[in-house]
């Protein structure tokens, strides 16, 4: 497997309207390899949207250098399809080109056949989600970035989608960059997770979980899932109490 | 049945209910109970009045002309502020305090521009249906800097990560974010328009109904001016329906 996304020493800083700068991340390496489920776990606020939007493009490094070396997607953590098209105009926005029966394929890969009309007004986050997601394979990336879309879905919808990506990334051999606070999300979807803390974001700890065959049936009573679970949470929560220690001090 | 049902379901609504019940309080009063007051005036006079009114000023054909005037001034401002739609938006970007300048359209400025129109514009139906433009477009700005403030930032970052040109989301995504914005207020800006109307055919005495509120002024005649209220009243209600209808049915979206 070749590497197809590399950051070097990359740095970020923002410029407060107070007149001075904070450092968002500070001179972060990471290398992804091609095919990977790659996860970004870390608390709220501690950098992991503003890393998946400077390896997105969206945001420009202050410091260091990016590298993607395929066509990606990205697809942002609120509902971003858009309400006023149906699914079937959705993919057809972001890509003019497709073949009508190229979209229908897709909708229909993502669970959306017979819904090709319906705008999705009111529709659960699920819904939303799964035309973002087609929206984004219609592009035919090679990396889909999801900067934690899940957060305000039901877990049983949850589940559904998870299982529904990984289908997609074996059947399209994608690689897939994910950024959440949650354990289980990460553990669950991933083959490797980087845990990072913030201000500024910097690695803590790096699990290799790709030997684990994690399924619905076993993921919460396999003991060596278990395990990686435990190992995930020692991690952040050594994290939180020596930032809690930096605090009192 | 069933659409007679939902017909008279709309109908009796709770404000239609409270309009009927005030007339019925109003008849009951005038026409039975109290003396003649000249500030009540009995609704056989009012009556009297709308047929005169009509009769000499053309009164009810006059006010829908001028409801179809609005109407079309409000189109047109629209069409061209959609074709304008990128760059305002750019500019919105670019200049974010200088938009938000124009709120003052909802204070003074309409009266200056009021006047601008009537000096050196001469005070006539051009210059009035040009203020009218300005005064429209002019809203319809405001209101698109106010929405452009709220913008759903998702949308944006999605469009960003989905590789579609600034020129396309700005045309496509950021207008679309930004029209239920200018649907939820363009009520307002309909009687907004109506009231400005209204004081500039008062000011310069236009053949419309600036010369008619003017005589009903100056005579001091309260049935008439009971007369062409509750008939203004009803044509503009009947815009402001059909305005709000026609945007809330294109513009069937929310803003999130």
């Amino acid at each position: 497997m070749s590497k197809i996304i590399e950051l070097k020493n990359v740095s970020k800083y923002f410029q407060r309207k107070e007149g001075f700068r904070i450092k968002v991340i500070s001179n972060f390496s990471l290398a992804i390899e091609e095919g990977e489920a790659f996860t970004i776990l870390g608390q709220k606020g501690a950098g992991k949207s503003v890393l998946l939007k400077i390896l997105s493009n969206i945001y420009p490094p202050s410091e260091g250098s990016v590298f993607v070396n395929s066509k990606f997607a990205y697809l942002p953590s609120a509902p971003s399809s858009f309400p006023w098209l149906t699914p079937f105009e959705n993919i057809k926005f972001v890509a003019p080109d497709l073949a009508d029966k190229e979209i229908s394929n897709l909708l229909e890969l993502l669970g959306l056949e017979g819904y090709e009309k319906h705008y999705p007004i009111s529709n659960s986050y699920g819904f939303r989600l799964r035309i973002t997601i087609a929206r984004a394979l219609a592009l035919n990336p090679k990396i889909i970035i999801f900067d934690e879309p899940f957060n305000l879905l039901e877990n049983d919808v949850k589940l559904e989608i998870f299982n529904l990506l990984k289908a997609i990334k074996r059947k399209k051999l994608l690689t897939y960059v994910f950024a959440t606070s949650n354990v289980n999300e990460a553990l669950y979807l991933s083959d490797r997770i980087v845990i990072i803390k913030g201000e500024p974001a910097e690695i803590i700890d790096e699990i290799d979980c790709s030997e684990l065959e994690i399924n619905e049936a076993n993921f919460n009573n396999d003991s060596k899932i278990n395990e990686f679970r435990f190992k995930i949470q020692k991690s952040l929560v050594e994290n939180i109490n020596e930032k809690f220690f930096n605090i009192s001090l | 049945m069933n659409c007679l049902n939902i017909f008279f379901g709309k109908i009796c609504g709770v404000k239609t209910k409270l309009i009927f019940s005030v007339i019925f309080v109003y008849v009951m009063l005038v026409d039975f109970i109290l003396p003649p007051l000249k500030l009540l005036p009995r609704t056989g006079l009012i009556l009297d009045s709308f047929s005169y009114l009509n009769k000499n000023f053309k009164f009810a054909q006059m006010s829908i002309i001028v409801l179809v005037a609005i109407l079309i001034i409000m189109f047109v401002a629209f069409f061209i502020l959609y074709y304008l739609r990128g760059a305002l938006i750019r500019f919105n970007e670019s200049f974010p305090e200088f938009l938000t300048g124009l709120k003052v359209f909802e204070f003074f400025t309409p009266f200056l521009l009021i006047i601008f129109a009537g000096i050196y514009l001469g005070g006539n139906t051009f210059s009035e249906l040009l203020f009218l433009f300005i005064f429209s477009f002019g809203l319809y700005v405001a209101e698109l800097n106010k929405s452009f403030r709220n913008r759903n930032e998702a949308y944006i970052l999605a469009s960003k990560g989905l590789g579609i040109d600034e020129r396309k989301m700005r045309k496509s995504v950021l207008w679309k974010n930004i029209l239920p914005g200018i649907r939820d207020d363009i009520g307002k800006i309909y009687l907004k328009i109506w009231f400005y109307f209204l004081i500039y055919e008062f000011i310069f005495k236009l053949d419309y109904i600036g010369s008619l509120m003017r005589s009903i002024v100056k005579y001091a005649d309260i049935a008439g001016f009971y007369a062409a209220a509750i008939f203004l009243w009803i044509v503009i209600s009947l815009g402001y329906f059909s305005v709000t209808r026609f945007a809330r049915h294109y513009i069937f979206w929310d803003e999130e």
